[in-house]
């Protein structure tokens, strides 16, 4: 009997890397709509808060917050459910590839697609909710790196749910006490910069719980998609 | 040490407060209380569904052993 | 010694032989506790200077308040006991601790909101342990919630044990940050845990109640994890002995 010559590491990461962004450029209307989500909900705000400049500029930044942290809730069913479904998640765990890894990188691939794009569009947000120029860079740094720890916060939460039918909703209810300390951080690091006060130790505090998150959520996540193949 | 309040009605009404008081002190009572009758509901249907359990199990293999 | 102590109380039939000649006696100590407490605490403690009696609410909130934030901690450990050691008994044990941590959340919650109405004059106040006790209480629900979704029992222990043990470290996270909230946004009229220093002739019924609300958490998490092991061990001959005979 023949020892079965895994593919090396590298090479598997870098084809499931691949692949996610393959399998997210086919179905462009499911992955546009986080993005859309993000941009159509600001309709909301005028209507449903006030129009006024002045009293947008109060709280916009945590308001582009709040709406990107609805955006990427709503991205996360999606994580896993295709390859549970199609059995692909099955071969994952089948394949003799570290699941740590292989999850890791299947989380970094939604941040691409999820958090980063978002932070991108940050700008325009902030034009919509009259932020001053001043918060915008702190605007942009807090999403990009609060959109890191989200997807891999939130990814945790997607594994957990992904053998239960109607998971969407149970996700963020276990999620969303998770994320508030995303959001405080975020939210403050705009407003702090707003009125010309540091917000480069918000923006550190962000980055370390990205960096934790990074690096604990895939052993949590390996341990309940395994679970819930045996669903 | 001594009884702080210089009637029974005004113990229940605590100086004005007495609503707020007694609400929240029945609203415990009445949370444990309830949640003191649905374990005891509980076990007990448990140990129904268990007994009917190994009734059933009896019965079939009483029935098994005729056939 | 210790360790066979230890693997014997994940023996669910020893679990419930031992523990069932206990109930009766925590069960009562439970209630004279609190009865105490709350006969001192409502009529011979002294009125608060700023607040009058309505500060009495505090002899059945914190003890809630305590138990909630306590109780999450013996779930977090009883799933932790459950995956790390595999031993089932920690899982009914945290089964059991989910549901009654939720229902001291709520009370905390509710008894809280009552005292703010004479204390603050609103029903609702976003302040800081109001707010860190409703994410409590969405953390629970969410854990009782998984636990209800799953058929698989296995697969519903495995899972709300790594959520809880998730929340244990994110827990302080959150707490900490909310704190940190508030001490930047705290308006001066609302000292949150202004509770400068209680007097000792008003704390001392505290102790009673919180006292009692601690052991009736035990009797209830015992009493519900006793059902939980006639339940799981329906199949085996001891069960079926035991409720044959009454």
């Amino acid at each position: 009997m023949s020892l079965i010559q895994l593919p090396s590491l590298r090479s598997a990461l870098r084809a499931t890397f691949v692949r996610e962004l393959r399998i997210a450029g086919r179905n462009l209307a499911e992955l546009a709509n986080p993005w859309i989500f993000f941009i159509a909900v600001t309709l909301f705000v005028p209507l449903g808060l006030s129009a006024e400049s002045k009293v947008l500029s109060v709280f916009g930044g945590g308001l582009v917050w709040i709406l990107a942290l609805l955006s990427v809730l709503l991205s996360l069913e999606r994580i896993f459910q295709r390859d549970y479904d199609n059995g692909s998640l099955e071969q994952s765990i089948l394949s003799g590839q570290p699941m740590y890894w292989l999850v890791s990188v299947k989380v970094f691939a939604h941040w691409c697609l999820t958090g980063l794009p978002l932070a991108l569009l940050s700008p325009l947000l902030a034009t919509m909710f009259a932020v001053p120029l001043k918060g915008w860079l702190a605007l942009f740094l807090s999403l990009l790196f609060g959109g890191l720890a989200m997807s891999y916060v939130g990814a945790l939460g997607a594994a957990m749910t992904v053998a239960l039918r109607r998971g969407g909703l149970l996700i963020s209810l276990i999620i969303i006490p998770f994320y508030l300390p995303l959001l405080i951080f975020g939210s403050e690091a705009v407003r702090s910069a707003q009125i010309g006060n540091p917000y480069v130790p918000h923006v550190m505090v962000l980055i370390a719980m990205a960096i934790f998150s990074v690096l604990f959520a895939p052993l949590a996540i390996g341990g309940a998609l395994t679970v819930s193949m045996r669903e | 040490m001594h009884f702080r309040f210089s009637s029974f009605s005004d113990f229940m009404t605590m100086s004005g407060h007495g609503i707020y008081v007694w609400s929240a002190f029945f609203v415990v009572v009445a949370s444990i209380a309830g949640l003191l009758i649905f374990s005891v509901a509980k076990r007990k249907k448990i140990k129904h569904d268990i007994r009917e359990y190994y009734r059933r199990v009896e019965l079939a293999s009483q029935n098994g052993g005729d056939e | 010694m210790a360790w066979q102590w230890f693997h014997q109380l994940g023996s669910p039939k020893w679990f419930y032989d031992k523990t069932g000649p206990w109930l009766p006696w925590i069960g009562c100590s439970a209630i004279l506790l609190f009865a105490i407490g709350i006969v001192w605490g409502m009529g011979y403690a002294p009125a608060e200077r700023l607040q009058g009696n309505s500060y009495r609410i505090m002899y059945v909130h914190f003890p809630a308040s305590a138990v909630s934030l306590g109780g999450y901690y013996v779930m977090a450990i009883a799933g932790a006991v459950g995956l790390i050691w595999r031993i089932k008994m920690g899982f009914m044990v945290m089964k059991s601790a989910a549901m009654i941590g939720a229902v001291m959340t709520f009370l905390s919650l509710a008894t809280g909101s009552i005292w703010a109405k004479p204390t603050w004059g609103a029903y609702w106040v976003w302040d800081a342990r109001i707010l860190f006790m409703l994410i409590l209480l969405l953390l629970y629900i969410g854990i009782i919630l998984l636990m209800e979704t799953y058929r698989n029992q296995d697969s519903a222990d495995f899972m709300v044990a790594i959520l809880a043990l998730v929340g244990t470290v994110l827990v302080p996270v959150i707490y900490k940050s909310v704190d940190w909230w508030y001490s930047l946004h705290q308006t001066a009229s609302i000292k949150l845990t202004g509770k400068s220093a209680i007097d000792a002739s008003m704390a001392r019924p505290l102790i009673f109640t919180i006292t009692s609300a601690y052991v009736a958490y035990a009797w209830f998490v015992i009493y519900n994890a006793r059902t939980e092991v006639l339940f799981r061990e329906r199949k085996t001959k001891w069960v079926k002995d035991l409720l044959a005979k009454g």
